[in-house]
């Protein structure tokens, strides 16, 4: 009931727009190239590798083949779709991306909180404006005690440092920045993006960050805009689904 | 900074959270055809381990394909070793969540670390023939000592006492740990080493000390408790007594601890921890966990039906065979519901036939807080309700399985055919081809993320199924087939 109280404060802001946008991109974002298999595209035989949308690896006839080697092989409907993680993988894939403990008292705290609105399933037919809401504040936590105790992080000076520096730390550990197969427009779209973030820039219609400027130092608003900006890449579909 | 300013700063960081999170990603994802294999790699690696791999990770599964040993690496990932690093992520992650639905009725997977998921994960992890779980005296548990056993000693490391300086200075470890810490302010835990179970408080070689980072609030609230202190770790985990409650297991997961570390996370015997007597022991079916479940109130019917669902993946409707006899039905259920016989004879004999024959199995157990057991008394809940006067009357344990002929005879029964409480049902269970299968079929759910629907889903589970009983029962092995198979890289 506390949850839903405070989830109801919120929604009373002009959140409540925001969140059925999240669920629009969220559900906008999937990857593409994934789409369902016909069963036609199914293929039986146990050298042929190709499946739908497929190169065609090397068949399997290693030393290494175990005697009761795959039955099937080749891409199959199973591996197409598109899902998400259930809270358990969701809070152990962020703590391995930050390497905060999930023993750690404040995520022990806030996934008390939000777990039952996050994910029980990996079906992503079960994500809800909720679930958005859940895991932004579980990768909040995460990012929070990830910002400061992480030890590249902690030696910026927020007061002095430019985003540049800030960004190009975040998606190194964030994201795989050294996965050569994900497109560079990715990168540049999100580091322009965190960069707005990051700049608090209020004039932008499309940010909004609230924070008040003239109640932190530039230094302690520079390092709460990292963990928000940090929590935009964690709790990004980029993240949460697969 | 008064409360209102701080909530209202507090929303507006949020609620700028939300606009960021829906900012960031409408450009996400611009996959071409050379992804696929690489999108592939990370099904694979999340259905193992439930967390992403990185490039680095994704390029070695890629180059194993390739070479043919997917296989290999993918032991690899699960047991996080030989460039990958994913913790203990498969048992604390994926095989929590293989094995929790098991432990409630509702199946749910919002239910903490239990005794009964805590003992499929370490039979999988040390790689035990999975069928014994159903009947062997098991029960996997944190190692450590308890602040109140006379094992355990904790002082400022400045207020070394001089009445224990004879003992404790003997131990050149204890010398070690007083000098690692100039300023006297921690605390320091002399102990008996908890990995021997033949070491004592006089053995100089098997006692240990070493700092903690607890402060004396802390281990004097863990001493009240008579907490598990686990010296590897630094770590008080909460209540070592697992048959009054679970909160062993849910300091456990609470604290984060690492299932795959045999040094923390063992096996042990359900004597005593569990049960007073050696005939209570059935595996996960005496397990605390199990009996909250399914002996708790009720006929004791709930243990039979779900062991069904969960071990042969049957609901009760499935099992349904109106040509089996009906003389172990027991007294409580109604021969004329509604004043039909036909009802009865149609419908309900279908599962009570078979269903009340073999729960008789479970007349001892009852749960109460704990799962309790009386040699030779059957509960009361079995023999309370008469409808039926002349209906079977539950006198002991005894068992027999009627659906060994007749259309469940398909689920490929094992041996005894009959015998007496629920080591020996655990034993039928274990033997039959239905458990294998529905073991695997499980499995594949898990990895592959949707049921078994097409004709290759049902090949990769009988493939797995086939595997499972030509290597020993071995589950983990059954997980990375699986996930390979399935996963088309």
């Amino acid at each position: 009931m506390k949850n839903f109280t405070r989830t109801n404060k919120l929604l009373k802001k002009p959140t409540s727009i925001l969140l059925l946008l999240t669920v629009f991109c969220l559900t906008s974002c999937l990857p593409k190239g994934v789409e369902k298999a016909d069963e036609s595209d199914l293929d039986f035989s146990t050298n042929n590798n190709s499946g739908p949308e497929t190169s065609s690896p090397s068949p399997r006839t290693g030393s290494d083949l175990p005697d009761d080697g795959p039955i099937v092989s080749g891409a199959s409907e199973l591996s197409t779709k598109t899902e998400i993680l259930n809270f358990n993988q969701m809070s152990m894939n962020f703590s391995k991306i930050t390497g905060v403990d999930r023993g750690h008292p404040m995520i022990k705290d806030v996934m008390s909180e939000v777990l039952s609105q996050l994910p029980s399933s990996n079906n992503v037919n079960s994500f809800t404006a909720f679930t958005q809401v859940s895991i932004t504040r579980l990768s909040f936590s995460y990012c929070d005690v990830f910002v400061d105790e992480d030890s590249d992080f902690s030696s910026i000076n927020y007061s002095a440092s430019n985003n540049e520096e800030i960004i190009n730390l975040l998606l190194t550990k964030t994201l795989d920045t050294a996965d050569s197969s994900n497109p560079s427009v990715l990168y540049e779209d999100l580091a322009s993006e965190l960069n707005d973030v990051l700049n608090n820039n209020t004039n932008d219609p499309e940010v909004t960050t609230y924070i008040d400027s003239s109640i932190d130092s530039i230094g302690d608003r520079k390092k709460r805009l990292t963990k928000m900006a940090c929590t935009l890449t964690l709790s990004s579909s980029y993240v949460t689904m697969f | 900074m008064n409360n209102n300013l701080k909530n209202q700063k507090s929303r507006k960081f949020i609620a700028g959270l939300f606009l960021a999170t829906i900012l960031g990603f409408p450009f996400q994802v611009l996959h071409s055809q050379e992804l696929d294999s690489r999108l592939l790699a990370k099904r694979l690696h999340i259905a193992l381990t439930g967390t992403s791999p990185s490039s680095a990770e994704i390029d070695r599964m890629i180059s194993a394909r390739e070479s043919g040993n997917l296989r290999r690496v993918a032991k690899d990932i699960v047991e996080s070793r030989n460039g990958f690093d994913n913790g203990s992520s498969f048992y604390n992650v994926t095989l929590k969540d293989f094995a929790t639905p098991w432990s409630t009725e509702d199946g749910s997977l919002y239910t903490p670390l239990n005794d009964m998921t805590a003992t499929v994960i370490g039979y999988i992890r040390d790689d035990k023939p999975f069928n014994e779980v159903l009947w062997r005296d098991s029960v996997y548990k944190a190692v450590g000592i308890t602040f109140k056993g006379g094992q355990l000693e904790y002082f400022k490391n400045s207020e070394f006492p001089e009445t224990d300086k004879e003992l404790h200075s003997s131990s050149t470890v204890c010398q070690d740990v007083i000098s690692e810490d100039p300023s006297g302010n921690k605390y320091r835990i002399w102990y008996v080493d908890p990995l021997n179970p033949n070491s004592s408080a006089n053995d100089v070689n098997n006692t240990y000390c070493r700092l903690t980072d607890y402060s004396k609030s802390e281990l004097e609230a863990a001493y009240k408790d008579n907490a598990l202190y686990v010296p590897k770790l630094d770590k008080i985990i909460a209540a070592n007594r697992i048959k009054e409650n679970n909160r062993h297991y849910e300091s456990l997961e609470a604290e984060s601890i690492d299932l795959t570390d045999d040094e923390v996370f063992r096996e042990t015997s359900q004597l005593t921890k569990l049960h007073r007597s050696t005939d209570a022991i059935a595996g996960l079916l005496s397990t605390r966990a199990f009996g909250k479940a399914y002996y708790s109130a009720g006929t004791n019917r709930a243990a039979f039906a779900f062991s069904m669902k969960n071990f042969f993946c049957k609901d009760m409707e499935e099992l349904n065979d109106t040509t089996v006899p009906d003389f172990r039905v027991r007294r409580d259920i109604d021969r004329a519901p509604g004043g039909d016989t036909t009802t009865f004879k149609q419908r309900c004999v279908g599962c009570h036939a078979g269903m009340d024959a073999m729960s008789g199995a479970f007349a001892y157990y009852n749960y109460n807080g704990g799962v309790t057991y009386e040699p030779g008394q059957v509960v009361s809940k079995m023999n309370h309700n008469v409808f039926y006067p002349d209906g079977h009357v539950t006198i002991d344990d005894s068992w027999m399985n009627l659906w060994d002929e007749g259309a469940n005879a398909s689920l490929g029964w094992g041996s005894p055919k009959s015998g007496q409480g629920a080591k020996e049902f655990g034993m039928l269970l274990s033997t039959s081809d239905a458990f294998p299968k529905c073991m695997s079929k499980q499995v594949f759910e898990k990895v592959c993320f949707k049921s078994p629907t097409t004709v290759r889903d049902e090949l990769i589970v009988l493939a797995g199924s086939k595997l499972l009983k030509s290597n020993g029962f071995n589950m983990k092995e059954l997980f990375i087939k699986t996930a390979i198979d399935c996963s088309g890289l």
